[in-house]
Order: C-alpha cells, then sequence, then structure tokens
C-alpha cells in the first residue's frame, strides 16, 4: 500500500501477547513470567526519551561506577544501584531476559548507551541458582574493546505478582572484585518490535497462516490452532505489528509477467508503506505469481541490493510450493498450504539475516558468522529445506513444530540489533552467532597479549601475539601439547570498526600423533601466534585499532574465551612505507611470512628482500629476513615441470642450501638487535627461531656462532620484563644449559 | 541416462566450473557465484551418452569430484556444492528447488 497508516498489534490484548511470548496464560494468583525487555533511564527528565538518531562514535571510557556512594534507585528493597558513572553518565540501558515462556534460552543479553551516542553490547549465558535468581559468565561484547570490565552476572526478579511491577536486578562482577548493580524495570514481554506489511500480487492470494492439524503428519504433540507469520515471529521475540496488506500490479514485473530481483525492489519502494532507505525494525512480504527462475523458486528475499538491505522477501505461490502432493496423501490441500506457509516464515527469516539450517558455518563474499557455527542439516527449523533432510519432506514434518532452532532464536533475540534489525547489516553479514558455552567458574584461564609494555606495532609489522593457558581450578588437568596450535581447534576473530570481522585461519593443517601433558593448577602454557596473515588474505593490515579474541574450544564441550586484546597498528612514517606497501600486503608476501620463507614465489621474496634492505631499522625488516632465511638454511624441495621425456609431467627437485646467505639473514633477523626481535617477535616465538639458527649453525659446524647465539638470548631475555612480568626461570635455565652445552665445542670457558 | 541436470548450489565465489564426461569438457561456466539466500549459483543439462562417470573440477581453486552414476537408477539431478577445500555432490531423483 502506498497510503501511511498506523500499525496495528497483532494480538491487541495484553494477555494475548503474554501467552504468545510465553505459551502459557497468565493470572493471578500464578506468578507472570520473568522473560521479557527491561530498561533504565538515566533519572532526569530533561535527557531525550529515545536516542538521537546520530552516527555511531566509538565508546568513550566509563569510568566505572561512582564511589561517592550517591544511592539512585533502591529496586525491590534488596539491592542497591550503584551504577552511576562518575564522568559519562549512562544514559539508558536495556536487558533482555530469556529465562522461562516459550523455548527459553538461558540468556541474558544487554544493551548500555554509555558517554555520548555511544553502545556496548552484551551477552551471558545463564544458570538457575534459587527461584528467582540466576548466575552466568559474559562470553560476547560488541565492541569487543567495550571499556566494560565485567565478566559475570548474577540475575534476581522481582515481582510479577497482581499489581507488582516486575523489575530484574544484575550485579555485574570482573577482575579485582568490581560490581556494579543496576535495577530494571519490566517493559515488555518481547525484545524487539518489528512490523510485518504482507502485498500482494492482483489476483494472488497470501498464505499467511496455517492450521497445524488440517495435515495429519505432524508430531503428536503439535497444538492444534491457526499459526500466522506474525505469531511465528512473536514466539521469536517479537512485538509484531501489521500494516494493512494492498495489491500490486503485475505490470510491475514487466512484459514477462514474471519478477526479477530489482522489479521486486522497484515495487517495493512503491508499494510499501513503511518503505525508507535506513534502517527499521520492519520487513515487507509480497506475495507474487513467478520469478524469473520460474517453477524451482519457491520465495526469495530479493533485497540484496543496495546499502539497506533485508527489507522486502517475496513468495511465489506458482512455482514448486504449489505442487500437487504426493500421491495418497492423505490431506493433499492441508500438503499444498503447509508448503505455502513454511515458505512464507522461512523467507521472511532471511530479512531478520537468518541463513539457511545448513549454512551456519559458510562465509561467502567476505561475509559469514562472527564465530563458526554449528550446519543443523537435520533440523526441523523453518530455516531448513523440508525436502531436504533425510526422509524428504515427511520425515521433516512429521517432527517439526513450527518454530526456529534454539541458535536462530538465540541469534534473532539476543545478537546486536544491527546484525538483525532490517536495512542494518547487509546480507548474510554476521548472519549468526554460536552461543559460547563459558562456565561462571572456567577450567582455564586463556590470554592473548603482545609482549610489549603498549601492543602498538609499527606499519607492516606482522602482528605477533601470545597466548597463555593457565590451569584455573585447584585440580591437575590433561591437555594436549598443541592445544594452542591455531590448526588444532582454537578460533580467533579480529575485528575492525567498519569492516566485517575476520577469522584466523591457520595457513595449513597438520595432522599429528596426540601427545598430552599434565597442566598443574596455576601451571601455564604458552604458544605464539601470528594474527596478520592467513590463507583468506590479511587479516591486519591498515593503521588503526583492531580487537581480537580466541576461544578454545575442549573436548568436554565447555569453550574457554580469552580477553580482548586491542591492537593498535601505526600510521606509515613516509611515502616510501606506502609505496612499499603496496607490494607487501600482497597474497604472496602474506604466503611466505604466514609459512616462513619460499623458494619459489620469487615476487614476494624480492618484495621482502628490498624491505629487508631499504627499511633495516623497521621492525617489519627482522621479519622480513627471518623468512628470507630460513628457506636457505637448508635443501630446499620443489615440484618443478619435468623437461625430460620420461612420461613423467613433474618431478621433484631439491634445492641446495645457501648457507651464508641464511647465517647472513637469520642473524640480522634475530641478534643485530635482540632485544627489538624479542619484543616483535614475542618471547616464545623469538626462542623457537634462535633455536633454530642454533641448530643450524651446529649442524654447519659452527659451534662459536651457536654459543653465541644462546648466550645473546640469555642475556637479552633476563633483562627483559614486560608490565611487571619477567621472563620464566625455567626458560632462562633451559637457555643458560643449551647455551653451556656448547661452551666446550665453542672452545669458551663455561659460566 | 542420456541427460543431467546440474544444480550448483552453495559454496561458489567467481568461480570457473568445468563438468567433464569421458575426459572432455561438456559444460563450462564462468563468474559462478553463490545467491547465499536461495543457496543457488546456476544450473544447466549435460549430455551423458553412455558414460557412468562424470567430473566436475574448479581449476582455479584445483578441486574436483568424480561422480559414480552407475546405480543411481532414474536420478537425473546432481547437487554441486564446495564446502572448505572439498566439492560435495548429490545425486537426486527430484529436481532441486529453492526458497
Amino acid at each position: 500500500m502506498a497510503i501511511k497508516v498506523e500499525p496495528q498489534p497483532e494480538t491487541a490484548a495484553l494477555t494475548g501477547s503474554e501467552e504468545e511470548a510465553f505459551g502459557i496464560p497468565f493470572w493471578p494468583p500464578f506468578r507472570l513470567a520473568a522473560s521479557g525487555l527491561y530498561t533504565w533511564r538515566f533519572p532526569i527528565s530533561i535527557i531525550p526519551r529515545q536516542p538521537i538518531p546520530l552516527p555511531k562514535l566509538p565508546p568513550i571510557p566509563d569510568p566505572g561506577p561512582w564511589r561517592g556512594g550517591d544511592v539512585t534507585e533502591a529496586g525491590d528493597g534488596q539491592a542497591v544501584d550503584t551504577a552511576t558513572s562518575a564522568l559519562f553518565p549512562i544514559l539508558s540501558e536495556r536487558i533482555r531476559l530469556d529465562v522461562d515462556g516459550r523455548y527459553p534460552q538461558m540468556v541474558v543479553s544487554g544493551d548500555m548507551s554509555t558517554g555520548l551516542f555511544s553502545t556496548v553490547h552484551w551477552i551471558a549465558n545463564l544458570t538457575k541458582t534459587g527461584s528467582n535468581t540466576y548466575v552466568g559468565a559474559i562470553w560476547y561484547r560488541d565492541p569487543p574493546v567495550a571499556p566494560f570490565p565485567y565478566d559475570s552476572v548474577k540475575v534476581t526478579t522481582g515481582g510479577g505478582w497482581l499489581f507488582d511491577p516486575r523489575t530484574a536486578t544484575v550485579t555485574f562482577s570482573g577482575p579485582g572484585g568490581i560490581q556494579r548493580t543496576r535495577t530494571y524495570t519490566y517493559t515488555s514481554p518481547y525484545f524487539h518490535d518489528v512490523d510485518l506489511e504482507v502485498d500482494f500480487q492482483t489476483g494472488v492470494t497470501p498464505a499467511t497462516s496455517f492450521a497445524t492439524c488440517s495435515h495429519p503428519n505432524r508430531p503428536a504433540t503439535l497444538p492444534c490452532e491457526t499459526l500466522t507469520i506474525g505469531k511465528v515471529f512473536q514466539r521469536a521475540g517479537f512485538n509484531v505489528t501489521s500494516s494493512p496488506s494492498g495489491t500490486v500490479p503485475v505490470a510491475g514485473a514487466g512484459a514477462n509477467a514474471t519478477w526479477s530481483n530489482q522489479e521486486m525492489h522497484d515495487a517495493m519502494q512503491v508499494y510499501w508503506s513503511h518503505y525508507a532507505p535506513k534502517a527499521q525494525w520492519a520487513t515487507w512480504i509480497f506475495f507474487a505469481a513467478t520469478h524469473d527462475m520460474g517453477h524451482g523458486l519457491g520465495g526469495i528475499m530479493f533485497d540484496d541490493i543496495g546499502p539497506q538491505q533485508r527489507q522486502g522477501t517475496s513468495i511465489f505461490i506458482d512455482s514448486f510450493i504449489s505442487d500437487p502432493a504426493p500421491a495418497g496423501d492423505p490431506a493433499p490441500a492441508a500438503f499444498i498450504d503447509r508448503m505455502r506457509f513454511w515458505t512464507g516464515v522461512h523467507e521472511t527469516g532471511h530479512a531478520f539475516n537468518l541463513a539457511h539450517a545448513w549454512q551456519k558455518s559458510l562465509t561467502s563474499g567476505g561475509k559469514g558468522p562472527w564465530l563458526p557455527l554449528v550446519d543443523e542439516p537435520e533440523s526441523r527449523s523453518f530455516m531448513n529445506y523440508p525436502y531436504f533432510v533425510a526422509g524428504g519432506t515427511t520425515a521433516f514434518f512429521a517432527d517439526f513444530e513450527y518454530r526456529f532452532s534454539d541458535q536462530e532464536l538465540l541469534f534473532m533475540r539476543h545478537a546486536p540489533s544491527s546484525f538483525v534489525q532490517q536495512g542494518n547489516a547487509l546480507w548474510f553479514d554476521h548472519h549468526g552467532f554460536l552461543g559460547a558455552n563459558a562456565l561462571p567458574e572456567p577450567t582455564y584461564q586463556l590470554v592473548v597479549r603482545a609482549n610489549r609494555d603498549r601492543p602498538s606495532f609499527e606499519f607492516m609489522e606482522p602482528v605477533t601475539l601470545e597466548l597463555k593457558l593457565t590451569n584455573a581450578t585447584a585440580q591437575p588437568q590433561i591437555v594436549d601439547e598443541h592445544i594452542l596450535d591455531v590448526d588444532q581447534g582454537l578460533v580467533v576473530i579480529i575485528t575492525k570498526k567498519g569492516e566485517p570481522t575476520r577469522q584466523l585461519l591457520p595457513i595449513a593443517r597438520l595432522c599429528r600423533q596426540a601427545s598430552q601433558k599434565v597442566l598443574q593448577p596455576a601451571e601455564s602454557v604458552y604458544a605464539p601466534m601470528l594474527a596478520s596473515v592467513g590463507p583468506n588474505g590479511w587479516n591486519i593490515s591498515d593503521p588503526g585499532t583492531y580487537g581480537i579474541q580466541v576461544c578454545l574450544h575442549l573436548p568436554t564441550g565447555e569453550d574457554i574465551l580469552s580477553n580482548e586484546l586491542r591492537v593498535i597498528v601505526e600510521p606509515a612514517r613516509t611515502t616510501e612505507d606506502e609505496t612499499l606497501a603496496q607490494d607487501y600486503f600482497t597474497e604472496d608476501v602474506g604466503r611466505v611470512i604466514a609459512l616462513e620463507g619460499s623458494r619459489v614465489l620469487d615476487t614476494a621474496t624480492d618484495t621482502l628482500t628490498e624491505i629487508a634492505d631499504k627499511l633495516r631499522h623497521r621492525r617489519v625488516a627482522v621479519h622480513a629476513n627471518l623468512v628470507l632465511g630460513v628457506p636457505l638454511a637448508t635443501e630446499y624441495k620443489v615440484l618443478s615441470r619435468n623437461r625430460k621425456h620420461d612420461g613423467q609431467q613433474y618431478r621433484i627437485e631439491a634445492l641446495p642450501a645457501r648457507p651464508e646467505e641464511a647465517k647472513d639473514r637469520l642473524v640480522s633477523a634475530l641478534s643485530g638487535d635482540p632485544t627489538r626481535s624479542a619484543e616483535s617477535f614475542g618471547h616464545v616465538r623469538y626462542k623457537e627461531s634462535v633455536d633454530q639458527l642454533t641448530g643450524f649453525l651446529e649442524s654447519a659446524g659452527d659451534a662459536a656462532d651457536a654459543y653465541k647465539q644462546q648466550d645473546i638470548m640469555l642475556e637479552t631475555l633476563s633483562g627483559r620484563e614486560v608490565r611487571g612480568r619477567k621472563v620464566l626461570d625455567s626458560v632462562l635455565k633451559e637457555i643458560k644449559t643449551k647455551r653451556d652445552s656448547l661452551a666446550s665445542a665453542a672452545g669458551v670457558k663455561s659460566r | 541416462m542420456g541427460s543431467l541436470h546440474v544444480a550448483l548450489l552453495d559454496g561458489f565465489e567467481d568461480d570457473t566450473v568445468e563438468v567433464l564426461v569421458a575426459d572432455q569438457v561438456v559444460a563450462r561456466r564462468s563468474g559462478v557465484t553463490t545467491m547465499t539466500q536461495i543457496s543457488r549459483a546456476d544450473e544447466f543439462d549435460v549430455q551423458l551418452g553412455g558414460a557412468t562417470t562424470l567430473v566436475v573440477r574448479l581449476p582455479e581453486r584445483g578441486l574436483q569430484a568424480t561422480v559414480d552414476l552407475g546405480g543411481v537408477g532414474s536420478a537425473t539431478n546432481l547437487g554441486v556444492a564446495v564446502t572448505g577445500d572439498a566439492i560435495q555432490t548429490r545425486i537426486s531423483a527430484e529436481p532441486f528447488r529453492f526458497a
């Protein structure tokens, strides 16, 4: 409809709404469900009640609770609100409590408007610990570098009896005993609002409802009712309103009378009463006859056009979704009605950025989930194809409860709104996320850190970080020695404001024999991690601030989440830097750095040689020298085209070592300025590389230089102190032992 | 089996796809990209002659899969998807449908 209309609630009565949200009737003396949206606003009337729609700016650090003891709210008399900020007032907060009612996910999530127009979004899993209390760990923050120092929550619900307003008091806790407490007022049984407008091509009957018991192939426990598209989304947590329907002339489809995506997009702009080129909680659902692709396309979320996507979706009645039921079907008309209704909800789900059930882990065009999801190829969800599952359509509907999967509900209810809201995140970008199974008292502590006082890296310097995993229990734990290798199941997420989230992928996956070790309480294992580049290109290149977080999935199912490290890449210093960077940030150079050298990628090697020579005082030069030296240290095998006519197309050729050149490069990388090298490689990788150089020198019979490298390393690491941390005595002792073992061969008196 | 309907499904990103029967390229598509919202990239028919195997390859990615068509009965539809570093195929008696 082209006319502007006021949306009408899908279910007008409050009790009806509560029933849809929670699935059970509520009236005294029963206590109302606790799930729903709760809000808090800064208690000064001059503060605007609605957020001012200005661009999102980086969060301004909140210095934390006001320690002056100003009590702003007493909640239910049990808890005191102490969340007033000392410098920047928190203007408003919302939490979404999801612990009972329809499909509870045992999750609480929240948005906090901090400072001036910026927000922090957080999510915690919950465990019920009492009749009205829940505790859990915060496992998600957006932005990941937000100044939000809390890692767990305790939620206490209050009220809910007749005339007794519902409240939720949340105590946030963080490292060092820091706490804040806030009491929120119940606002709605729904987590978000959304308006659905159904328009249809002239002559087409929209299929917006379905009588669940009209077909006998269904779960025995399925309630008999008439479901609507709106009702399905109410149960997913949305306060659904519906604008009046209207017709769209088929002339909009052009001379062929079938619709292209562009033609539907044009029609949406004309006939959808809510159309606006902006993000808004609203979707246009268009029932048409046929798409240009013909009978095989039952519907499509056609709006992947332009900067505001996912606003419009369509269902094609004259397509396979109206094919006759198989011979012998007991309710052939209901079979078709069911397929049409499924398609309507399925396409509308895409408008909420839900991917297909089997695509949950898929990244396409650089867009994908924020953490790898679990594919659900057999799920009985609206987002699965009924005819794709084992057993086909009959098997699907025999178990289908007309709902979304838990993974999808978690996304729609608790993901940052920008990922879900129509017209906001692009289609398939952040299309879902995994609920990390983080425990309130995790088995391990995982730290990602840079071995320098400030996590600031020179332009082009490969960002090498260190991982530290510590047994946080009082019991010994058995871990695989390679538990911290990126190719062994670590998930590393790298974010940069305004750019798609990237996952650090391993350049190669190694098949290793399991090798376990016992980690005593408080004992740690360490590993280096090159974060800059992977097989999918450069993760860190342009100057700016990056957020890095690591998730370790244990065989027990527990997820260990690291801190969120903020890394700064400094700007280029000279125009020469910028010129060299054009050749440096290429796929081949990235591959050479990640693989520690190559003798076949000549262009990349030439670029690194030029950088090592021209930028010798920059940190990138030590990395260039290392990867130039390593492949020259030993014989190097390459696969080359066979010039002999012996029937073999390729042959393996062994390139001889170039030991003198290798030594020059490696010594320059590791001993020219050893403190700089230790800082840039990180202590763990620096030691690994010096040990590698030492072994190379030993095998070449150069014991004196081998001794010297260990001696330099011992002196360098003995003097290192980063943020008050010194190198472990056990490591220094190991280096000293190694050095001394070389003393006699080197002709040096042991010290 | 005379002809086979090939549906290119998930995982294609500006790829070149070749289908070979008896070592001959019988279909070649370039710039193949999946529309993720319908899990479809392209569809076409290939003639099999009397062949009982078929090869699908993505030469730019170095991926290849051989499909055994023996014993598939009346199935005349082949779905092809790329997952990670592998080509996945699926034979179906029913045409592939998209939504």
